[in-house]
């Protein structure tokens, strides 16, 4: 039987040698032979020098889970080879320049390491090429030794350099000479991996926080106000491309305070808005967080999540703000959270989010993170015809009612809304507690009267929004819990299992984390009042240290999840030490 | 009277004597005396005396926190650009708590109208020193006077790249109302500073000392379009105190570069489901 075929590239170097665009050549290139390519780059946050890497895995079925094994690794300085040597399979190719790296056959042979060396510096000195252009040597190289046909990458450089035609000729001529040279000079060492093309639907290689802004533009986005902030920015950066082409009203504003609060202009007056950042800008937006829920103005905040306190690690990622977003702003108020599983789910929320603000007339987060916003993996054309716009109780010029009163007490919390600019809708939005029509009032009964309406809205959205997932069998023996981007690499790693734990491992995950519903929770997790299923493991996964969604699971349910695997180190669950833990856990 | 529409079932909370009644009247007049209608009006209020202006008058209002009317004016304007969009703040919200705000409209020259009362203290908080407030001033924050210089709200708007900076006084009421209208009027981002006293918690300036102090720039044949002229005006404080027009330039306003603000309002047009297929091809 043949092997299916699932390999790890990875490429590294200095930043600014053009790490990451090589990268996506590379997996564009796979995707298009109709495999599966899924990325993960590491990278410091510097413009130049430092170690920057970024590695594909490419597969026959879907790949949504970062690899430790490197099968092929690409080292554009010596740096890389020191650096992730360890990372290195059985059998592995190691693309350098023995002109400027020393590698030793003595080393390489403990793991059989193939050395392939391509003289970088002098082909880029012979086709005149500057410096950076070692990376498309180095495609050339790997493409040959996986036999992706060279005529392929030829088309994705000329469309990539489309506006520049000096710059084609000269990438594909250092392509072509790293091909030559791999297919040339070392058929001894024998083609490792040997794709077959074939010819597939159209797939799109994106990242999450594309399929973010592609979503939220299919849901009718007509308003982006934000402020740059890793790994955020590209959410911004999107609708900042698209916004004259789409009719879009995009602001880079002066901070997060500005943001949210021109975002929140912007809704109020009817456009469907959306702000984006990271925890640092998030805690900028508290302020105004509680004023859009008391004001009850419609409105979708987007984290993308990196580890903190405070600068934290920049490039890298965590689950640690589900309870700082929960709980930002003083005083209590109605909020949803949800949390994107995976790219195509980012799209799914970016428009979904939209709907669920107007709705309910109050703030929405996503929770996203680096590891899924700033990834970028293969998926089909996502869902459009599910794409909805749905208002909610917004009225029109000809159905505002007499004595109009926006803060109406109703019974499901949300009132009919008006929007400046309509005749006889005349109100005032306020920050401060009010009455119906919104005048400023601290008469007790106003205040409770408001505050319970507000908080109604919940009950109502529970009963609406999607419930936690499972995927894979009820009668499990192994459930595991999670939320947001890990749901990829589990579900990858319970596909990976050894066989004879097939079937018995399942993943209840999370999409939306607020409001919770403690009944079902415990429905899904217990076999009666009390219990947890006789002979049943249930462990929590979360990419922080505190279990944060275990700590939400307590609150609302009283289930105590005391089986943890916890990650905080900045990087993502590796889809072998999830294998481990599940494979532990199972024994 | 015509204003009279304007009132609401709310009357103002400030206390006898305050300029700001003044201020409320001369908004009013402004807006019936241009005609805008009520229901095309938002006014977005920032939080302190200033902005307990909210609840008493009847347009669209917006109740901001400390600091941040011009963010949220700015978002609502850019979404419907059919309404006529005022910021009312205080000078703890628009040169304390909001003063990156305050220097980034100026040179984003969204249009719409900012109204700061400068009454040079703490009101609400009941008398701590204001970034306005003189040196040596003594307040509840300030027991031993004010050591810091003074913030120049009008020239820091010169510098900053104002297209529209006016000062007028709530001891002269038409003035003021006139001010405002050209405020209003005027397309871009409109600053009018608005000397007022407090007469709870300011003894320095007072209604006698501006009355002493004040001349109409205008009265004076001030040039309007010479920022140079209008800077050495904007730093004359002392014996003589000038009101008026500072400086007014024709520059664009922002959302006129934008060729999605072309035809209908943002928020008045449809909320439709865009087809995404054709974004799809740069990650084909």
């Amino acid at each position: 039987m043949q092997h299916e075929v699932r390999f790890t590239w990875k490429i590294g170097g200095e930043a600014g040698f053009g790490i990451k665009s090589a990268g996506i050549i590379f997996a564009k290139a796979c995707m298009r032979s109709g495999l599966y390519a899924f990325d993960y780059t590491e990278y410091p946050s510097l413009i130049r020098g430092g170690h920057n890497t970024y590695q594909v895995t490419v597969g026959e079925r879907p790949v949504h889970a970062v690899h430790q094994a490197v099968d092929i690794l690409v080292a554009l300085n010596k740096h890389t080879i020191d650096q992730q040597w360890s990372e290195l399979s059985h059998g592995a190719a190691v693309v350098y320049d023995e002109d400027e790296i020393k590698l030793s056959a003595a080393k390489c042979q403990a793991k059989n390491i193939q050395r392939v060396s391509v003289p970088f510096k002098k082909i880029i000195d012979e086709i005149g090429g500057g410096e950076i252009m070692r990376n498309t040597v180095a495609i050339g190289a790997s493409a040959a030794l996986i036999h992706l046909p060279l005529a392929m990458l030829n088309q994705i450089i000329t469309e990539l350099f489309a506006s520049k035609p000096d710059a084609i000729a000269l990438n594909i001529k250092a392509l072509e000479r790293g091909y030559a040279h791999v297919k040339d000079d070392h058929k001894k060492e024998g083609l490792i991996i040997k794709l077959e093309p074939v010819a597939r639907e159209k797939r799109l290689y994106i990242s999450g926080n594309e399929a973010l802004g592609i979503g939220a533009l299919a849901g009718g986005l007509d308003f982006f106000a934000g402020y740059p902030m890793t790994p955020s920015t590209t959410v911004l950066q999107y609708f900042a491309g698209k916004a004259v082409e789409q009719g879009l009203v995009f602001k880079h504003a002066e901070d997060e305070i500005s943001a949210v609060n021109m975002a929140m202009g912007a809704a109020h007056v009817g456009a469907r808005a959306m702000t984006a950042t990271s925890g640092g800008g998030f805690a900028l937006m508290g302020e105004g967080l509680g004023l859009c829920a008391v004001s009850e103005t419609p409105l979708v905040l987007v984290d993308v999540q990196r580890p903190g306190p405070a600068t934290g690690m920049p490039t890298w990622t965590d689950q640690g703000d589900l309870q700082f977003v929960l709980h930002a702003g003083q005083g209590e108020f109605p909020r949803i959270i949800a949390a994107p599983g995976d790219i195509e789910e980012c799209f799914t929320l970016g428009a979904e989010s939209l709907n669920w603000a107007e709705k309910y007339q109050l703030p929405v987060i996503l929770l996203s993170d680096k590891f899924l916003g700033e990834g970028y993996g293969t998926v089909t054309p996502f869902a459009e015809d599910k794409v909805t716009i749905e208002r909610g109780k917004l009225l029109t010029e000809k159905t505002i009612p007499k004595n109009y009163k926006r803060y109406k007490i109703t019974q499901d919390g949300v009132s009919p809304r008006a929007l400046p600019g309509m005749k006889n809708g005349i109100y005032w939005a306020d920050s401060y507690e009010h009455t119906e029509q919104g005048f400023s009032s601290e008469l007790a009964s106003d205040r409770v009267a408001q505050v319970d309406k507000r908080a109604r809205k919940l009950a109502t959205a529970l009963k609406e929004l999607p419930a936690p997932k499972l995927y894979g069998s009820t009668k499990a023996q192994l459930i595991l819990v999670a939320w947001g981007s890990t749901k990829g690499p589990i579900l990858d790693a319970i596909e990976l299992l050894p066989k004879k734990y097939q079937g018995k491992v399942s993943l209840l995950h999370f999409t939306v984390l607020w409001p919770l519903d403690g009944k079902a929770i415990r429905a899904q997790l217990e076999s009666k009042p009390g219990l947890l299923a006789r002979g049943r493991k249930v462990v929590l996964i979360e990419n922080n240290s505190n279990g944060q969604l275990g700590e939400l699971i307590r609150q609302e349910s009283g289930i105590e999840i005391k089986d943890k695997v916890l990650k905080y180190d900045g990087r993502p669950f590796f889809v072998e030490e999830l294998v481990q833990h599940i494979t532990h856990f199972l024994q | 009277m015509a204003i009279e529409k304007f009132n609401t079932i709310c009357s103002p909370t400030w206390c006898p004597g305050c300029g700001n009644y003044s201020i409320w009247n001369e908004i009013k007049r402004a807006l019936d005396e241009l005609g805008i209608p009520q229901h095309k009006t938002l006014i977005v209020y920032g939080i302190g005396c200033a902005g307990n202006m909210y609840n008493t008058i009847n347009t669209y209002a917006w109740h901001s926190l400390h600091g941040r009317s011009i963010p949220t004016a700015v978002g609502a304007k850019l979404a419907n650009k059919d309404l006529t969009v005022i910021a009312v703040a205080g000078d703890g919200d628009a040169l304390g708590e909001g003063m990156a705000h305050f220097i980034h409209a100026l040179r984003g020259n969204v249009n719409i109208t900012y109204l700061v009362h400068e009454n040079k203290v703490y009101g609400l908080t009941t008398g701590q020193t204001a970034p306005t407030s003189e040196k040596g001033f003594v307040s509840k924050s300030t027991p031993e006077g004010v050591i810091e210089v003074t913030t120049n709200p009008v020239s820091l708007a010169l510098a900053a790249g104002g297209g529209f900076i006016a000062r007028g006084y709530a001891g002269k009421p038409q003035q003021l109302k006139d001010l405002i209208k050209l405020g209003i009027s005027h397309r871009g981002f409109s600053f009018v500073d608005i000397l007022q006293p407090c007469v709870t918690f300011n003894k320095i300036n007072t209604y006698p000392y501006y009355n002493e102090r004040v001349y109409d720039l205008q009265a004076e044949k001030h040039v309007t379009n010479d920022w140079g002229a209008a800077m050495g005006k904007a730093r004359e404080w002392g014996e003589r105190i000038p009101t008026g027009v500072f400086y007014q330039d024709k520059r664009e306003a922002y959302e006129d570069d934008l060729p999605q603000e072309k035809g209908k309002p943002l928020a008045e047009r449809v909320v439709v489901k865009r087809q995404v297929r054709t974004l799809y091809k740069e990650f084909n």
